[in-house]
């Protein structure tokens, strides 16, 4: 790498804030995905907003690949720097800047942890809703590129619903705010496109969330099964009879055999074939009715055991097994990788008979455990990174777990993005000119390709994704998307 | 399903002996939160997930040990929160363990030298410390420790004259060793009570409260004439084979068919004790009977004995090493609890390290200190005047915090306090 550009980056940031030493930048060749690696040139640890407008504006001028990176707990590689060039480590900005409780509402910095917003605003009643099983240690700024979800979002809704406003970089290395505290933005809603636009629109610097009032009351229930498929019908049940539980969770046999084994041990049931983890809350009044249907609709679906956590330490114990699920996958295989196909829900039971005989097919073992209420699927396959069969088999068993969720109505990514990982795999659910819309909706933003390249299109489409235009401001980039969508060639 | 399926681990574990460790991280990152340096420097080498990264690219050929790889290993408060929340059950202490000692070996223990001749040896309060410490290691059966780093030969002409310039590390003597105290009323068993180099050289009414709490639960103590250091701070040093015969030293020392348990009051060497068998074959008779004072008072009948009152807001700070390394957490809290009159405060944060780490607030200094002040600034909002916390480091690290922030806060070991609801007269200070 170019020395020129390590020195300006040093005397922008100071020297313990850029990474540049071999050794030092392998733990930066991958995020939690650890199937695709490739080391950056240089990471840098900026504290403020203008100083990643300064590094975007190097990196310009050098011509060189940048992309944002937060805790690295990201599942389909969005912090991965697949063509080198610089990583932008978040992580030294992780200030809760400010706390509005009475408008609820919190302004805080793009690296802080996602449950330290709920911890710190716990004081007043509130918290924040998305909670990702990494919450503990993933950042709010990687939530907001990847618009995450999280077991709860299937009654309050996806990171973008609690995003009111944020200040941003953009690909040019200017500082522009989107959205409005108010909730209602001025204009297009711009906050909208870049919410979930993977680290490849702008970078966030600021991030102004939504709170909401803690629920009055909440109850837990636990219900085991003896068969996949009646537990797959129980969950198509709750849904039909007009429930709406804030959180409907899916384990099996094989989650629950690494989770008993775990720190997060949370009393699963080792005999069952799957366990469903509901949770209803709201006012206290008709809670209790609530949650004595779902256990009937449990037993009607043969559950063999329902049980209610009698007190909020076993309510979190039951949490903690469930979001401890993907990593305690170490205790019975050296590697894994999650998936996250959306299907129908009605199609669950077939699916998952179909995801078992796939995972036969090729001899590597599945584990699930996911968000059964909105068919958000997290197959994970188990293999050992080190033997190279095993990998080729991680790839074809991937592309035809998600096929077969695409082929039943389903789509490619709940919730974890689509990355480097899935970008191959767009071409199944969009067509050809869908895609290109996309591409120009993002050559608005990142007209140069320089913003975290190679990410989300098809490998054959991010080769020729250079485009020609460049465009910093707010009111500009409205406009050219209104222009875009409209049909007009920009 | 179950049948066709065998991958990695469920080989492994077949064969646990030759699994490499770090086949237990997915890196997955839940780690990252909890580990101090990680949430001080935010760069993904100093979290526990970057340096099991580190280790593993190592042992794949894909590292060397670099002065930058070694600064990162050793950066580690090895304070093992981490293991606290890994959902794999990552034996990360072990794996850091193991990896100075690689680094030792292959570097030589020049490097440990240098290190103090940077970090120590310019600072004079730095300097007292060590040389303090060293000279308990010389009665303790480090002195292999001391000559394969060439200290001594440094540090013994200035010894005497830090001695005079030491008012804040006192020694204070505490238990003979050889020695035997009966039990009062009816006795309930037989302990051993494992004394400790820097409790029984520094703060030895710890140790001696520790022995009436005993004998008033109705044990007899013996104090094992034989026994030295337990070893930790050579092995977290990485010197593997010296930590090893410390462990022989000690597992010989202590009549095993005599006793109930082996009592520990300091969580550091409690720790130590316990993993003796991940260091030297034969260990677990030994270590199956370590027990640290609180998790071993917890089923006594102490309580019954606890009658003095006490009118103070206690906060307790969980060492690192009792928490994390020992699981041991509730136990300290009940205790306290009980004292008539306490009110017991709980800390945020109770459960993060201090930043004492064995020598570190000495190697590395600044690190060090920012860890310390965002630990003060939660203990200062919880208006507290008695910390307990249950090992030594922590204790001078948290009394130097207080003086630091100007707080009026006793730093005590539970055991003290507990000492004085037995009515027992000889506890310092204001309590």
């Amino acid at each position: 790498m170019d020395r020129e550009l390590i020195n300006k980056l040093r005397q922008i940031l100071g020297p313990s804030a850029v990474i540049d030493d071999e050794t030092e930048l392998l733990v930066y060749e991958c995020d939690a995905l650890t199937l695709f690696r490739n080391k950056p040139d240089v990471v840098v640890l900026p504290r403020t907003s203008e100083q990643v407008a300064q590094i975007v504006r190097l990196a310009n001028e050098h011509r060189i690949p940048f992309l944002p990176r937060g805790a690295g707990t990201g599942l389909s590689g969005g912090a991965l720097a697949i063509e080198g060039g610089i990583i932008i480590e978040l992580q030294r900005m992780n200030r809760i800047v400010s706390i509005d409780a009475e408008n609820r509402m919190a302004v805080v910095q793009p690296g802080v942890v996602n449950i330290h917003i709920s911890q710190a605003v716990a004081p007043y009643g509130l918290y924040y809703a998305p909670d990702p099983s990494s919450q503990m240690s993933c950042s709010i700024g990687g939530n907001v590129a990847e618009n995450s979800g999280g077991p709860h979002c299937l009654k309050y809704g996806m990171t973008t619903n609690h995003i009111l406003a944020i200040e941003a970089v953009t690909s040019k290395g200017e500082i522009v705010r989107f959205g409005h505290p108010s909730g209602e933005p001025i204009g297009m809603d711009l906050l909208g496109a870049i919410v979930g636009s993977e680290g490849t629109f702008v970078i966030v610097t600021e991030i102004t969330v939504r709170l909401l009032p803690k629920p009055q009351a909440v109850k837990t229930l636990l219900a085991a099964f003896h068969s996949v498929e009646e537990c797959s019908q129980c969950v198509s049940d709750v849904i039909a009879a007009g429930i709406v539980p804030s959180a409907l969770e899916f384990v099996d046999a094989k989650t629950i055999e690494a989770v008993e084994a775990s720190v997060y041990r949370a009393g699963y049931p080792r005999d069952a074939a799957a366990a469903l983890l509901i949770e209803v809350d709201g006012f206290r009044d008709g809670l209790e009715e609530t949650s004595d249907a779902i256990a009937e609709i449990c037993r009607r679906n043969r559950a063999y055991n329902v049980r209610i956590a009698t007190d909020d330490e076993e309510r979190a114990r039951l949490w903690l097994g469930r979001k401890g699920a993907f990593g305690a996958m170490g205790r019975i295989s050296p590697d894994m990788i999650t998936m996250d196909a959306v299907i129908p829900r009605t199609r669950l039971p077939e699916v998952l008979v179909a995801i078992d005989r796939i995972s036969q097919r090729y001899g590597l073992p599945v584990a699930n455990v996911f968000h059964a209420g909105d068919g958000n699927l997290h197959p994970l396959i188990l293999f050992d990174g080190r033997r190279q069969d095993h990998v080729s088999k991680v790839f074809g068993m991937s592309e035809e777990i998600v096929k077969l969720c695409v082929d039943v109505g389903g789509s490619l990514s709940g919730e974890h993005g689509i990355g480097y990982e899935k970008k191959d795999f767009m071409g199944m659910v969009f067509t050809e000119s869908d895609l290109d819309t996309m591409m120009r909706v993002k050559r608005v933003f990142n007209p140069d390709a320089l913003l975290n390249p190679a990410k989300v299109f098809p490998t054959r489409r991010s080769c020729t994704e250079i485009g020609k235009h460049s465009t910093t401001s707010t009111a500009e980039i409205g406009k050219r998307v209104q222009e875009i969508l409209l049909g007009e060639k920009p | 399903m179950q049948d066709v399926m065998l991958t990695g681990n469920e080989i492994n574990h077949k064969d646990a002996q030759k699994a490499p460790l770090y086949l237990d991280c997915v890196h997955c990152g839940l780690c990252l939160s909890s580990c101090p340096t990680y949430r001080v420097l935010g760069n993904e080498m100093d979290s526990p997930r970057g340096r099991i990264y580190l280790m593993r690219a190592y042992d794949e050929g894909r590292a060397k040990i670099t002065d930058s790889f070694v600064e990162h290993m050793f950066r580690c408060l090895d304070c093992r929160a981490c293991e606290t929340v890994c959902p794999s059950g990552v034996h990360f202490g072990h794996m850091m363990e193991e990896m100075r000692g690689k680094i030792v070996d292959e570097r030589s223990t020049a490097w440990i030298s240098r290190l103090m001749l940077k970090h120590v040896f310019p600072y004079p309060w730095r300097f007292q410390f060590v040389a303090r410490m060293l000279q308990l290691y010389l009665h303790s059966g480090l002195q292999e420790f001391v000559r394969e780093t060439g200290l001594l030969r440094r540090v013994a002409p200035r010894m005497a004259a830090a001695e005079a310039l030491m008012p804040d590390i006192g020694m204070e003597s505490g238990l003979a060793l050889d020695s035997h105290y009966r039990a009062e009323g009816r006795k309930q068993g037989t302990v051993a009570f494992f004394s400790g180099c820097v409790m029984n050289s520094m703060l030895g009414s710890i140790n001696r409260s520790s022995v009436r709490l005993l004998t008033a639960a109705g044990y007899d103590v013996v104090v094992p004439g034989n026994q030295i250091c337990c070893g930790a701070l050579a092995n977290h040093a990485g010197l593997r084979t010296t930590a090893k015969q410390m462990a022989r030293s000690n597992i010989a020392a202590f009549p095993l068919e005599q006793l109930d348990a082996i009592i520990i009051n300091a969580s550091g060497c409690g720790a130590m004790l316990k993993e003796y068998p991940l260091l030297v074959d034969g260990a677990g008779a030994f270590s199956s009977k370590v027990k640290d004072i609180a998790e071993f008072l917890v089923s006594t009948r102490i309580f019954e004995r606890l009658k003095t009152p006490m009118d103070r807001r206690v906060g307790y700070d969980d060492p690192c090493h009792l928490v994390h390394g020992q699981g041991i957490r509730t136990e300290p809290r009940t205790l306290l609890k009980a004292i008539p009159g306490i009110q017991f405060v709980e800390i945020e944060g109770a459960d993060q390290c201090c930043g004492s780490a064995g020598i570190y607030n000495i190697t590395q200094n600044e690190l060090s200190m920012e860890i310390l002040d965002r630990k003060m600034e939660k203990i200062q909002k919880a208006h507290i005047d008695v910390l307990a916390t249950g090992n030594p480091g922590c204790m001078f690290q948290f009394r130097y915090g207080a003086q630091k922030f100007g707080m009026h806060l006793e730093v005590v070991h539970p055991v003290e306090l507990l000492a004085h609801s037995l009515g027992a007269k000889w506890t310092k200070g204001v309590i």
